[in-house]
């Protein structure tokens, strides 16, 4: 199923800042580190991030784009299924850029 | 195009939110502490060249004159963070459009804060006071607030500029 979600604040700015839209798929064959994802955190909410590391045991790391993020230690190790949707695509306001 | 295809439908839709959350909550800027700070610069120069007066300086004036100067330096550096910050994370297009100009009054700050830092010139301590006002002037336009321009209470006693809250 496909979703489209509204970013809100900057921790994944420059690659998508508040206001851009995004395109996310709840089905994904694959989950690569480097994608973006919709996740629901269980302190945190609805939350939007890249997937830094992926464990072995298929549990993983989120990261943001730059310093004003949560931390990964700080979002903690989490399960595949709190991802929501994994992210196809966004739309920028002046631009757009395949995640 | 897609954004705004998107942005038209969320208008009429309503799409779901994804926060990118940051660390610490967003949305509190406030000039006021580029404003202490650059006070604080102003102080530190009138102890210097007060100090400067002196024929010879003791052990004790030594330590005090290394202090003042650190300060200075130290509150010249959290004069070009803070506005940096307000900036960067607050200033957005729709503030750029409601003020002009502060793209250039950001950069004189951070050349007079620089020039606060390398010299003990008693004028480039009100200069810098004097952009930041200017810079808290702008900030306080975009939050559509008035401000009013007062001596403040303690020394070094300058005038800066102040939200009319209430």
């Amino acid at each position: 199923m496909i979703s489209v979600f509204k970013i809100q604040g900057e921790s994944m700015s420059p690659r998508l800042s508040g206001g851009d839209f995004v395109v996310a798929s709840r089905f994904y064959i694959t989950l690569s580190e480097g994608d973006i994802v919709v996740v629901q955190h269980p302190v945190y909410g609805r939350i939007i991030k890249r997937v830094k590391h992926i464990g072995e045991s298929g549990r993983f790391l989120l990261t943001g784009e730059n310093e004003q993020s949560l931390s990964s230690e700080q979002m903690g190790w989490l399960a595949r299924s709190t991802i929501k949707a994994k992210v196809l695509f966004s739309g920028r306001k002046n631009t757009l850029l395949a995640t | 195009m897609i954004h705004k295809i998107l942005s038209g439908l969320d208008k009429l839709y309503g799409f779901r939110t994804a926060s990118a959350h940051c660390d610490v909550p967003c949305g509190i800027y406030d000039p006021s502490t580029s404003q202490i700070a650059a006070l604080t610069v102003i102080r530190m120069l009138d102890l210097i060249n007060e100090l400067a007066e002196k024929e010879t300086l003791t052990i004790a004036d030594q330590a005090r004159l290394s202090r003042l100067v650190s300060q200075k330096e130290e509150h010249a550096e959290k004069v070009k963070a803070e506005v940096r910050i307000i900036w960067g994370d607050y200033f957005k297009q729709a503030q750029f459009d409601q003020v002009s100009g502060v793209n250039e009054l950001v950069h004189s700050i951070m050349l007079q804060g620089s020039k606060c830092r390398q010299t003990i010139d008693q004028d480039n301590g009100p200069e810098l006071l004097k952009l930041v006002n200017q810079f808290a002037e702008a900030f306080w336009q975009t939050k559509g607030v008035e401000t009013v321009t007062a001596t403040c209470p303690y020394p070094p006693a300058q005038l800066v500029v102040y939200p009319k809250l209430g």
